[in-house]
């Protein structure tokens, strides 16, 4: 029994200085959220960066264990530097967005963490973590480093519940939050507050971001693992915790701190190698449950974008006019990788369009769907058939079963929390990816042999993209199409569209595995349903022809500029998404239409 | 036109909504001014549009001698304008002390916490309470009392009686009487129809459909336009 108590009380103390380096990061995100309607899913990247410029700097001095003191030091460094670099990237940026639909500021803001997730991988690598020797760990195992953490977030709570409470810049902050409008006739400058406001939480997750470099190592295998995909993970732990808790109160960020660092805790702890994928799943069914979190008080709009205008059916000459299109791509070469590359985006960014433009689901994980596909396809050439067509149909089935199963997530999706359980859905799929890799190769997943050679696979790909594009055309100019597009579509019709929509991205990863011969998990994560978002804000969301042009344009400039560095293509999907959603609405066909009309 | 306030040929839209049409009116100063009208008509556009939280498309606004049309409100308030909104938009995570001193027209002073607590005893004793705490009436008098702070050169008084018992219409019209005798400030007062709260207003003006319908002016007594003698024939006021 003796014993047992010190683990307890190590136990305790690692989940509270978790919850602690989580709370700094949920809550200036939160209070952003408030202020300006913006969900800052990059907000968290700020601790990645303080983190990680922290070991650049510790580098220079190899072999030192970091002492709880230099944590603190570091801490106001961070705090300081990156606090300044916020309120620049705030004036300058993101102000653009806060009048955008919640929907654009979603991607907008996904956009951005995924390019400064792959911006901070591009700069720190894979090497410039410290290499966990076991005197670090040793040094840290003791109660020392989770009580300086603690410390430190208690020291700063009070602080900030002072300066909130009884400071002028506190009142002000409380009135803009009441009443953003009603403070600016009493001569607040409320784009000061919220400049401040961003400032001050990218700081704190700084801040927390370095205090929790000093956790003991085995702990950083949890969410606050800091590893090249660290920036990619926080980009769903922070919003989440945040999220959990309920982001339009005070208490719920640290709640949801609080759940999560007990959760990763105790799952590192008694369910060792598992990784942070359960937490995450864990926190997306409690979200899925409540979309407002454990004390959030309003459960928002499902709806975060204008309904589309309902679509005509196709008519005799919209449908020549693309299969003459489609006939010329397929004469023009139809054995080049582009003929059938094009077609398979061409389909994913349709069945993205129905869920996101049409049933109005944010999601950020759609990709996984082209993962469960793509690994469906191969298990079935692997396992039962090496028949093509028949394995179409098997990818086709399993993701439409597995959307059916998750369908609860567009059902209850609300509000800015929405693409959270989707993009656990996304790393699921890319761990999934990584499970069935082909022996030796270490990463994705293949058939035995590329099934559609030479024309087969374009031909295909071809055709299913025009037969897709001509059951959505009908479908959503049906009363099925009407009900969708709704202010406030019933839950049924966005579970059945979500199912839909995973049915056709389980086709398309079918496709691309059979016809490309390999799918690396890269392309079922957060990143590739990002690019399809990209798709979709070029040619105009909600259109379904927007995502046909998207997708070719996306798909043969990438192929033909072949600029970006693959390694750092993240970054131009990210920069991208966020730079089209502010400087294209309505993307290019609305663009066009707009033209049109005037 | 010269004044403290100016308006000319001012055409404002809210969203996608025309709210004012072609105005054109002046407060001089000490001046105070009763806007009548039905609901919708544009008394509260009009304030809010000299505020600068409607998006003008025509026309310029001056106060004090310098154009403020271009300027964002937070500098239009602090150029010295009280505001009484018609929702009188009592922040409810604030304490009364602290929905006064939120107002940042000039640097507060404790003469103006002294001028309110005079003014308003009841604010005095509850300086703790939470706005959220306060009832109807209280919040009124509270937004009456946090227009006053700074001693602004103009007032808005949006319907400033409504929803008021009669001790409290008392201590209102005692403030706005207190205001203009002693700092010679202007206001401008609406309504649906003339109110005790528009005694002592040299001149009224009545809206609807956001254009300024008619003007009249007030008899020396300051009761009311009737038996006033109107400058140019009043519409019907509707319902």
């Amino acid at each position: 029994m003796t014993h047992l108590l010190p683990i307890a009380a190590a136990l305790l103390l690692h989940g509270l200085a978790t919850a602690a380096v989580l709370s700094l990061c949920a809550t200036g995100m939160a209070v952003t959220l408030r202020l300006t309607g913006f969900p800052n899913y990059a907000h968290a990247v700020f601790a990645t960066i303080g983190a990680h410029a922290t070991i650049l700097a510790l580098n220079l001095a190899p072999g030192a264990a970091i002492p709880p003191a230099a944590a603190i030091v570091g801490s106001l460094a961070a705090f300081a530097i990156v606090s300044v670099l916020a309120a620049a990237a705030e004036r300058v940026l993101i102000v653009r967005v806060y009048d955008a639909t919640p929907r654009d500021r979603i991607l907008f803001a996904a956009g951005l963490a995924i390019a400064a997730g792959a911006l901070v991988r591009a700069i720190a690598g894979p090497d410039a973590l410290p290499a966990p020797s076991p005197d670090q760990t040793r040094a840290a195992a003791g109660f020392q480093a989770p009580l300086t953490i603690l410390a430190a977030t208690l020291a700063i709570g009070v602080l900030l519940w002072l300066g909130v409470r009884r400071t002028r810049f506190g009142v002000q902050l409380r009135a803009t939050l009441d009443n953003r409008r009603a403070a600016e006739s009493m001569g607040v400058d409320t784009a000061r507050v919220v400049t401040a406001v961003f400032a001050l939480g990218a700081g704190l997750a700084a801040a927390g971001g370095v205090l929790g470099l000093t956790l003991e190592n085995h702990l950083r295998t949890g969410i606050l693992a800091l590893d090249p995909a660290s920036a990619a993970r926080f980009m769903v732990y922070g919003p989440l915790a945040a999220a959990i808790g309920g982001a339009d109160t005070w208490k719920g960020p640290i709640a949801g701190a609080l759940s999560l660092g007990f959760a990763d805790t105790a799952d590192t702890w008694l369910l060792p190698g598992t990784g942070p994928l359960l937490v995450a799943a864990a926190g997306a069914v409690l979200l899925v449950w409540r979309p407002e979190g454990l004390l959030g008080r309003a459960r928002p709009a499902a709806r975060l974008a204008p309904a589309p205008p309902r679509l005509r059916p196709p008519s005799f000459r919209g449908t020549l006019v693309w299969a003459i299109a489609a006939t010329a791509w397929f004469a023009l070469d139809g054995q080049r990788p582009l003929a059938s590359l094009v077609p398979v985006a061409v389909l994913f960014a349709m069945s993205l369009d129905l869920v996101m433009g049409f049933a109005g689901v944010a999601t950020l994980g759609h990709a996984a769907f082209v993962g469960f596909g793509a690994i469906a396809a191969s298990l079935f050439a692997a396992r039962i058939s090496p028949e093509p067509l028949m394995g179409l149909v098997a990818a086709v089935l399993a993701t439409a079963a597995m959307g059916a199963a998750t369908s609860l997530v567009a059902a209850r999706a609300h509000g800015w929390t929405q693409p959270i359980p989707t993009l656990v859905l996304a790393m699921a799929a890319a761990a999934m990816g990584d499970g069935f890799a082909p022996p030796g190769t270490g990463c994705g997943i293949a058939p035995p042999a590329a099934a559609l050679s030479g024309t087969a696979g374009p031909a295909l790909s071809l055709i299913a993209a025009g037969a897709v594009w001509f059951g959505l055309r009908r479908l959503l100019a049906a009363p099925f199409g009407e009900a969708l597009t709704a202010a406030e579509p019933p839950a049924a019709h966005r579970a059945a569209a979500w199912t839909i929509g995973a049915a056709i991205a389980g086709l398309a990863g079918g496709l691309l595995v059979q016809t490309a011969g390999f799918a690396g998990p890269d392309a079922f994560g957060p990143a590739a349903s990002a690019e399809a978002a990209l798709i979709l804000a070029i040619g105009g969301i909600g259109r379904l022809h927007g995502a046909v042009v998207g997708a070719a344009l996306w798909t043969i400039g990438l192929h033909h500029l072949a600029g970006p560095d693959p390694e750092f293509l993240d970054f131009w999907i990210g920069a991208g998404l966020a730079t089209a959603v502010l400087s294209l609405p309505g993307g290019l066909m609305g663009t066009i239409e707009a033209f049109r009309a005037a | 036109m010269t004044g403290l306030l100016v308006l000319n040929g001012v055409t404002a839209i809210d969203g996608d909504t025309i709210v004012l049409r072609d105005i054109a009116l002046s407060v001089a100063q000490g001046e105070s001014l009763a806007v009548m009208g039905p609901p919708g008509a544009g008394k509260t556009a009009l304030l809010a549009t000299i505020l600068g939280q409607t998006r003008l498309i025509d026309g310029e606004i001056d106060f004090g001698g310098r154009p403020i049309d271009q300027l964002p409100t937070h500098r239009v308030a602090r150029l010295g304008i009280g505001h009484m909104p018609q929702t009188r938009a009592i922040f409810p995570s604030l304490t009364v002390e602290e929905n006064l001193a939120i107002a940042v027209r000039r640097p507060t002073k404790k003469s103006d916490f002294a001028l309110v607590h005079r003014l308003f005893p009841g604010l005095a004793d509850a300086r703790r309470r939470m706005g959220a705490d306060l009832a109807p009436g209280e919040r009124t008098i509270l937004a009456m009392g946090r227009a006053l702070m700074g001693q602004p050169g103009l007032l808005l008084l949006d319907d400033p009686l409504a929803d008021l018992a009669q001790d409290e219409i008392a201590a209102v019209l005692n403030a706005v009487r207190t205001y203009r005798a002693e700092t010679g400030g202007s206001a401008i007062v609406t309504g649906r129809e003339w109110t005790q709260a528009m005694a002592g207003c040299g001149r009224a003006i009545a809206m609807a459909n956001g254009r300024i319908a008619g003007t009249l002016k007030i008899g020396p007594k300051g009761t009311g336009p009737e038996g006033a003698e109107p400058e140019e024939p009043t519409p019907a006021p509707a319902a």
